[in-house]
């Protein structure tokens, strides 16, 4: 870059930041929440997520129990099945991982 | 960048620990700073004030997740850009329905200014026709003074994509303003 250019540079980050400042100054937020209201809000979410929280566990150990009992019925009557499933669920969770990853590298050189 | 205090960071234990009036006393004492904010990002004080909203409310429902090494001002617009960048992805599809709303959302931004006798300058006029991901990198650069490393650790970029968008967005600038 010149020198000019430079100059060029430094003068419009100098404006931008003068208006930039004339902004913050010119928009005060209207209705800042009180206190009692951001504490209540507070309160409130803390409740909403302990809730959503035992929710979700019970439905994670529902869910997880039927999985082994389904596993291990599975393998006593139909070993072989079983062990298929076991093998392809591997490999596709390999290749969702490797596409994934692929896909993310691809986004990182892109942006 | 932004330093924190000692009394700040003892607030911000508490607040972690669990003490609901210290959150709510931190995040009270910082609406305004990312309000301003986000005004400037999205050039849209309705934006701003529904954004700001929602930042209070991630925040509250993240507070465990903050570890002090960036100051909490800085977590906060962390947490309102994620937001604003996210909505405005998810609205892509309907760009052209967005991009009139924006041009309203901005016509209405220079009528409250000159209401205000204010001098709506070209300055104000490039910068509304930055992309939001741009004008975002070179607020945070040239305004609030934070380094490339920071900036993509906010943005959730590799530092130098955080000294691209920078160098493009004032690149933009030196265009319109040339």
């Amino acid at each position: 870059m010149s020198r000019s250019e430079e100059q060029d540079e430094q003068e419009i980050l100098m404006r931008m930041q003068q208006q930039m400042k004339v902004l913050d100054d010119a928009y005060e937020p209207v209705n800042i929440p009180s206190l009692a209201s951001i504490k209540a809000q507070v309160k409130e979410r803390k409740q909403m997520k302990r809730r959503a929280n035992r929710i979700e566990m019970i439905l994670f150990w529902i869910v997880g129990l039927f999985i082994i009992a389904f596993g291990v019925l599975l393998f006593h009557s139909a070993p072989a099945l079983y062990l298929g499933i076991q093998a392809i669920s591997l490999c596709a969770a390999i290749a969702v991982a490797v596409i994934w990853s692929g896909r993310r590298r691809k986004e990182t050189r892109h942006e | 960048m932004i330093q924190m205090e000692a009394a700040e960071l003892e607030e911000v234990q508490r607040a972690i620990q669990g003490d609901d009036s210290a959150l709510a006393e931190l995040l009270q004492r910082h609406y305004a700073f990312v309000y301003k904010y986000l005004v400037k990002v999205t050039m849209d004080p309705n934006v701003a004030e529904e954004t700001v909203q929602d930042t209070m409310i991630r925040c509250m429902e993240n507070i465990h997740r903050y570890d002090g090494s960036s100051a909490f001002s800085s977590w906060m617009i962390t947490i309102a850009t994620r937001i604003y960048i996210d909505k405005t992805r998810r609205r892509r599809r309907e760009q052209i329905w967005l991009e009139a709303i924006r041009n309203q959302a901005v016509r209405k931004l220079r009528w409250q200014f000159e209401s205000r006798n204010e001098e709506w300058t070209d300055v104000m006029d490039a910068m509304t026709r930055l992309t939001p991901e741009h004008r975002i990198a070179v607020l945070l650069k040239h305004y609030y003074g934070y380094g490339y490393d920071e900036i993509g650790e906010m943005l959730g970029i590799p530092s130098g994509t955080a000294k691209s968008r920078t160098a493009y967005g004032l690149r933009q600038l030196r265009k319109e303003l040339g």
